[in-house]
């Protein structure tokens, strides 16, 4: 079977019916965009996620009463815990200075007079599920000089559940949009076929097998899709650039805070991810519809 | 070359085409087959080309029996044989050229043998100098000269040609059946069907009759060619 004959073959289909064509690329690269989207509000998501958990620390109030070998040993004890990645010490002082430098705060302890506030042990865990940290609070309120545990408490927890819940969202509607994208394409495809029955019915009668013909039509599928991919891309970047620019400009909102931006290796990954899956669709999408056209 | 054997052939909407056929024809052997409309003229090429299977009986071309063809040896069957239909089924699209070397390409012939080969076969029907011209400026006659270059490129041993001068008026077809005749010539089995009488008497060769399914004469067994 000649390569180039093949090739060629998709290349003519690729100019020859133009309208059919387009409907067929821009479906894809709207099929596409969507995908690419999701993808991007996945990795926000995804990142907001790390970030919060960063956020969160647990905090050990020591009593009043503590003394500093006691607070030493509490410490070495907590940092030889596995599941622990660093301690930080706040003195009473400290913890006054972290509080004056909200203004109104500084009038209330004036009026106060003296430092209420107690000394404590930040700590950084290393696993921050719900159930982790919770196993963690009920093993630090049993030791020595301890007075109060805190990790944000509910707040966090429901931040945590939340996220949980958006990753499964967001999951579950890439999937949707995989499959509608799926079936998008592979009826756009079926159209051009079905517009090439004639030829194809030629082709069966003169002795082409069924590769021979189902050839130029997956080089096709593929190069749609590809091709729909990079357009998808590409729109995605204008739209985002445009959405980034206007937001700054008019509403005086900064995008990028809210969505941290891809890296250029994140980026590229996306890109081809995307051009990918365009190139996946196309392949199938032909498969799918020629092989309904030779009854297969 | 070509068996059918007690052939019945019912379609779906229970339209009865062909009764109890049974035929043979010779290697080489130039057979035309005539009969008013819905006679089963084109289903006795349909069941060669296993464009369809008979209800009953058994058909048996290039000493294969179609039916118990498997669907991967199917194209290779087909490129066995060329095929003329009335309606030409040419791709607008192609030029003339083009349109001939399709056939090539299917074999798996590639480079310069396919330009070689499509001259010889565009000489043989007479259009050289129209060959990357697209179809659609072509007139009925040359458009059917195309299909037939398109049929013959690959020297097939068997050439099935069904109405190939309807479209035509009665010079360009006449014209047709020369070439057909010439396609006899390098051994190549013919088998024509077409329902004009004048043709088939012009041509003196063996024809079948056939009526609402049933061959109703042989002129070959009758007088012979």
């Amino acid at each position: 079977m000649a390569i180039k004959f093949l090739f060629e073959e998709a290349f003519r289909s690729l100019f020859r019916s133009k309208r059919l064509n387009m409907i067929s690329l821009g479906a894809m690269s709207m099929s596409l965009m969507a995908l690419g989207l999701v993808l991007v509000l996945n990795v926000g998501i995804m990142e907001l996620a790390d970030f919060v958990e960063d956020k969160i620390e647990i905090v050990l109030f020591l009593t009043e009463d503590a003394k500093t070998d006691e607070i030493s040993m509490l410490v070495t004890k907590i940092q030889d815990h596995p599941q622990v990645i660093a301690v930080y010490y706040i003195s009473k002082q400290e913890a006054l200075e972290e509080f004056s430098q909200d203004a109104a705060l500084q009038d209330l302890i004036k009026v106060l007079g003296n430092n209420p506030l107690p000394s404590s042990l930040r700590i950084q865990l290393m696993e921050k599920t719900p159930e982790n940290v919770k196993r963690f609070i009920s093993w630090l309120k049993n030791l020595p000089g301890v007075s109060e545990v805190t990790y944000g408490g509910g707040d966090a927890d429901r931040l945590l559940k939340a996220l949980q819940f958006v990753r499964l969202a967001v999951l579950i509607l890439t999937a949707s949009l995989v499959l509608a994208a799926m079936v998008i394409i592979a009826n756009i495809i079926s159209l051009m076929v079905y517009a090439r029955e004639a030829e194809i019915d030629i082709m069966r009668m003169i002795g082409a097998t069924n590769g021979f013909i189902r050839g130029p039509f997956l080089i096709w599928g593929v190069i749609q899709g590809a091709v729909g991919g990079i357009l998808a891309t590409v729109l995605l970047y204008v739209i985002w650039y445009l959405l980034r620019y206007y937001s700054m400009h008019e509403l005086g909102i900064d995008l990028n805070a809210l969505l941290p931006p891809a890296s250029r290796d994140q980026a590229l990954t996306g890109a081809g991810l995307i051009i990918l899956a365009g190139c996946f669709f196309g392949f199938v999408g032909s498969l799918v519809s020629v092989g309904r056209q030779l009854n297969e | 070359m070509i068996q059918f054997h007690h052939v019945f052939m019912t379609y779906q909407n229970e339209y009865k085409a062909l009764r109890d056929v049974s035929l043979e024809i010779d290697r080489g052997e130039f057979i035309m087959v005539t009969g008013p409309s819905g006679a089963g003229k084109s289903t006795l090429i349909r069941l060669v080309t296993r464009e369809i299977l008979p209800t009953k009986g058994q058909v048996i071309v290039f000493d294969q029996n179609v039916a118990k063809l498997k669907a991967v040896q199917l194209p290779y069957f087909r490129r066995k044989m060329g095929v003329v239909f009335q309606n030409f089924r040419l791709l607008y699209d192609r030029t003339v050229a083009e349109n001939v070397a399709l056939t090539l390409h299917i074999l798996g012939t590639t480079g310069r043998t396919i330009t070689r080969e499509v001259n010889q076969a565009l000489d043989r029907v007479g259009l050289t100098r129209k060959k990357n011209v697209k179809p659609w400026h072509l007139s009925g006659g040359e458009m059917q000269r195309v299909v037939l270059a398109r049929a013959i490129v690959h020297d097939p041993p068997l050439l099935l040609a069904d109405e190939p001068t309807g479209n035509l008026d009665f010079a360009t077809g006449w014209e047709m059946m020369q070439l057909l005749k010439q396609v006899t010539e390098t051994g190549t089995t013919v088998f024509c069907a077409t329902h004009n009488l004048n043709f088939i008497q012009k041509m003196k060769k063996r024809t079948l009759f056939l009526d609402k399914g049933v061959i109703h004469g042989d002129r070959n067994k009758l007088h012979g060619n």
